[in-house]
């Protein structure tokens, strides 16, 4: 069990939710429902840059020192050759996505209820973004397991 | 102030493909890793230091710029950049990873 890991999933998996709440919000908008679009979006990019920030010390301070080894040397390698590695790029884009949500609905504001447009945009995006946080979230499962693997071949 | 939709797209477009060229980048060059080590202790803050001041910066190139009417046609540039950035990046480490 490790700290910066459970705050690095449990940040991430909160800021997909409050993007999944815009989406949500977004649906059939009136102002008092725009408003509280904004106030979640606001929130999820907070917390999908804290995810980002939690797990990157977790990443340069742990993980290359006393995971990665363990894990290459064990039978599934490419849990860290192929996953970590896109993994750790790939989040990189989750915080800009939430800022581009954000700045829209300040951009729009209650302008989003006849700007269908814009609207749809934004529903698509934040479904993007839940999207690709749970999908990152799987592959945090298949780094545990290829470490997991490891360290049972290791053992038996 | 007032956001520039406009600005925000392509600006949030060009960085998405920076981290891209920035991830094979430093793949294939060694030099270029050295670089961002040396930089910011390691290539990854590297890489996240140059992508924040990166949306700066092009943020307010773009900004010089007309705001265009169509959101929606922006939004769907984002989304294909992402996924085609984000398969580029995957398929590469597999490539990668096969060829050993």
């Amino acid at each position: 069990m490790h700290l910066l890991i459970g705050l690095h999933a449990a940040l991430g998996e909160a800021g997909a939710l409050a993007f999944l709440w815009v989406l949500i919000e977004l649906l059939n908008p009136s102002e008092s429902r725009l408003r509280r679009a904004r106030i979640a979006a606001a929130l999820g990019t907070l917390l999908l840059s804290g995810a980002w920030f939690f797990g990157g010390f977790y990443y340069v301070t742990e993980y290359g020192v006393a995971v990665k080894p363990i894990i290459k040397s064990g039978p599934l390698p490419w849990t860290h050759d192929v996953i970590t590695e896109t993994k750790e790029h790939i989040f990189l884009f989750l915080p800009l996505l939430a800022a581009l949500v954000w700045g829209l609905l300040s951009r729009y504001r209650n302008e989003l209820m006849q700007n269908r447009g814009a609207r749809i945009a934004i529903v698509l995006l934040s479904g993007f973004i839940v999207l690709i946080a749970f999908t990152i979230a799987g592959m945090g499962f298949l780094i545990s397991s290829g470490l997991r693997a490891a360290l049972e071949a290791k053992i038996i | 102030m007032r956001i520039h939709s406009t600005a925000l797209i392509r600006s949030t477009i060009a960085v998405i493909w920076l981290i891209v060229g920035m991830t094979l980048l430093t793949e294939v060059s060694p030099e270029f890793k050295s670089f961002l080590t040396q930089f910011s202790s390691h290539h990854w803050i590297g890489k996240s230091i140059l992508s924040a001041a990166a949306l700066v910066v092009s943020y307010l190139f773009f900004k010089k710029f007309k705001e265009s009417n169509s959101v929606l046609g922006g939004v769907f540039l984002v989304i294909g950049s992402a996924i085609l950035g984000g398969v580029s990046i995957f398929s590469f480490f597999l490539w990668h990873f096969l060829n050993k």
